[in-house]
């Protein structure tokens, strides 16, 4: 009998490390990831982190929420919640009830330099070209002005919309690099990245008051030149109280990590770098939803540590909260159903002052349906309320805004509807929506806006019922 | 200093360099090549939706392969993957030297091993990645590759016996008909 040395064994079985695809098997799986490619790119649903930046800073601004009298009036739900929704971040996470009551390992201040993301095996670079912010949103006032981004673009209406004017590329603004909050229909922040040289980076501060015709450079916060951070998420509360997460920059396959919450209490003079993704932690500010100075929102999820790529565990993601202006974030309490279920998408809660909504998109292999959740005690805790299940499995793109805790619109599933009790049912409107929808907003219960993956921006004066395109 | 590219950019030179790596892991783990084609799929499917959270501080074929051992994890946990009547059609042989029947006869004996073993092998000895490497994709200790990759080959060591030994005894005992591969057929 012969022995096989081992050695012979390794050299024996090398042949099967010459196994390929036949090029027509290659070219077709090729052909199927890029054909779900596409989907996805035009259902922005399946896209996590893209929707979560188109959607964010316009539509969710606290500050401006509508009639919330008006929405208490017309329900008469004393004591149910408030609404939500909005942004996304493509999270597949199995929310365990029982986590829900550990602190967070989110670095405060105080971590900086220990347990922050710097240093740790990440290569550095210089400032660059930023992840491309994709930010579209609309957002409008009763006195007829407002403001939308499209194609990278901030444009500033006073006249409800009939006429706009291009105001982000005329001061300077390069399109896909800057945030914006909103604070009424002629006020603005804007958050930009700003490179200063090849070894040195910054973000830069500016406001407007007059609807974008003139700008006030503020302080923007210090970053350290050799850890690159951009812009990701801006949003106030107030005129002082203002929060702007970013994004980290990285080299190799020049990826980004999430970076850093810095807050102002005054009007963006002055910056504070509050909280930051520890090392080996949980990441976080994947988005950021403050309803007050001192309660926010974001998604957090852990690290796959010991394999590359700052790629976060989707079993572990949650929402948390903060009631210290996002120094230490705790995760909220909220029950997710996990039989069949392979992927969940948060999108960011609204919280008017103890009551709130929030959105939920769950996926299984059969369906696809979006929960809400409402607050009664300012978000630390989450009930389910209400379901609906994608009526196409394939089409499940969400947008939504609520001007109340019970007033809400909802694209989703190709068709548009709307809530009066906070989420609970859902009444059909229309087929007749745009496809596409990334972001909407009713500035009464007439007057509806969209604008859609393709760039393009719809009006609708009956309420939903029927949409005209228009164009800045 | 490079540009991130955009997630299809880079998900198509992915794509382009790593697509046969990734079959063969799955072929030989999964010991399916159909379901190894979904792999192939799913893998860059789930590297473009997470290609904003890639930082690039590692090798991306080793990011590739995590995601891939995630994929395969739950493939195993969501229905005990049954033995099938494996497929070898569209195999590309351009550049084997050996027959087709010794790459069935291989992967035979190779999936004869249990998971574990038959992942360790293939990254370290068909794979050639590091014991580093392999460890940091399976989430292992670089001892645990070490002592298991010891197992996997004194097991195939046995199994090849075996196979030499039944070849020996359908050919009449000759032993001179063996070669340097497991055997050589008339």
């Amino acid at each position: 009998m012969k022995r096989v040395e081992s050695e012979n064994v390794t050299e024996r079985f090398s042949p099967l490390g010459h196994v390929k695809l036949s090029q027509e098997r290659k070219d077709a799986i090729w052909q199927q990831i890029q054909s779900q490619m596409i989907t996805e790119n035009e259902h922005p649903s399946a896209q996590d982190r893209r929707q979560t930046r188109q959607l964010r800073t316009l539509r969710h601004h606290p500050a401006n929420r509508r009639w919330p009298a008006l929405g208490r009036a017309v329900i008469g739900l004393s004591g149910a919640a408030g609404l939500v929704l909005a942004g996304v971040v493509g999270v597949t996470q199995v929310h365990k009830y029982e986590e829900a009551n550990r602190q967070d390992n989110l670095g405060s201040s105080k971590d900086k330099g220990g347990t922050g993301e710097k240093g740790r095996g990440t290569k550095q670079v210089g400032p660059g070209t930023p992840a491309p912010s994709t930010l579209e949103g609309v957002q409008m006032f009763q006195n007829g002005h407002g403001w939308i981004t499209l194609g990278g673009t901030l444009f500033h209406t006073s006249d409800d919309g009939r006429h706009w004017s291009g105001v982000a590329a005329s001061r300077g603004i390069t399109p896909n690099e800057f945030q914006v909050a909103v604070l009424n229909g002629d006020s603005a922040i804007v958050a930009r990245y700003a490179p200063v040289s090849n070894a040195r980076t910054s973000i830069s501060i500016q406001s407007t008051s007059d609807g974008g015709r003139t700008w006030v450079k503020k302080n923007g916060p210090t970053i350290d030149v050799n850890h690159p951070e951009v812009p990701k998420t801006l949003q106030f509360v107030d005129s002082d109280h203002g929060w702007l997460a970013t994004d980290q920059m990285d080299l190799g396959m020049g990826g980004t990590s999430p970076g850093a919450l810095y807050r102002t209490e005054d009007g963006g003079i002055h910056w504070t770098r509050v909280a930051q993704s520890a090392q080996n932690g949980p990441l976080g500010f994947l988005w950021i939803q403050f309803a007050d100075s001192s309660t926010g929102f974001t998604v957090v999820g852990k690290q796959k540590l010991g394999t590359d790529a700052g790629v976060i565990d989707a079993k572990t993601m949650y929402v948390s909260r903060t009631n210290n202006g996002g120094v230490t974030w705790r995760p909220v309490n909220m029950h997710l159903p996990t039989a069949g279920i392979y992927g969940y998408t948060f999108y960011p809660p609204e919280v008017f002052g103890r009551h709130g909504v929030m959105v939920v998109l769950n996926r299984s292999t059969n369906q696809q349906t979006l929960m809400s959740y409402q607050t009664q005690d300012a978000g630390s805790t989450w009930q389910v309320v209400g379901a609906k299940t994608a009526l196409n499995p394939i089409d499940t793109s969400v947008a939504f805004t609520f001007s109340s805790v019970y007033h809400g619109w909802l694209d989703f599933s190709g068709q548009l509807w709307d809530t009066t009790d906070g989420g609970r049912t859902w009444h059909a409107i229309t087929h007749a929506i745009p496809r596409g929808v990334q972001s909407m907003w009713f500035a009464n219960s007439s007057s509806g806006w969209v604008i859609t993956n393709q760039n393009t921006l719809w009006h609708s004066a009956d309420g939903g019922k029927t949409w005209k395109q228009t164009s800045p | 200093m490079p540009n991130k590219p955009e997630p299809e950019e880079a998900v198509k030179e992915l794509f382009t360099l790593y697509a046969d790596d990734i079959y063969r892991y799955a072929r030989y783990v999964l010991q399916d090549s159909s379901e190894a084609e979904d792999v192939v799929q799913e893998v860059f499917l789930r590297a473009y939706r997470a290609w904003n959270t890639f930082r690039g501080d590692a090798n991306p074929k080793t990011w590739l392969w995590s995601i891939m051992r995630h994929y395969i994890q739950d493939l195993f946990r969501k229905k005990s993957i049954e033995k099938k009547n494996r497929s070898y059609d569209d195999l590309d042989l351009a550049e084997v030297s050996v027959t087709l029947e010794t790459l069935v006869e291989l992967e035979e004996v190779l999936g004869q091993l249990k998971v574990p073993l038959r992942q360790v092998f293939v990254l370290r000895c068909i794979e050639d990645l590091s014991v580093s490497e392999t460890a940091h994709i399976l989430g292992w200790s670089e001892s645990k590759v070490k002592t298991t990759l010891h197992r996997a080959i004194k097991q195939l060591r046995m199994r090849l016996q075996v196979s030499s030994d039944a070849m020996g005894r359908e050919i009449g005992g000759d032993d001179s008909r063996e070669t340097g591969g497991i055997r050589e057929r008339n």
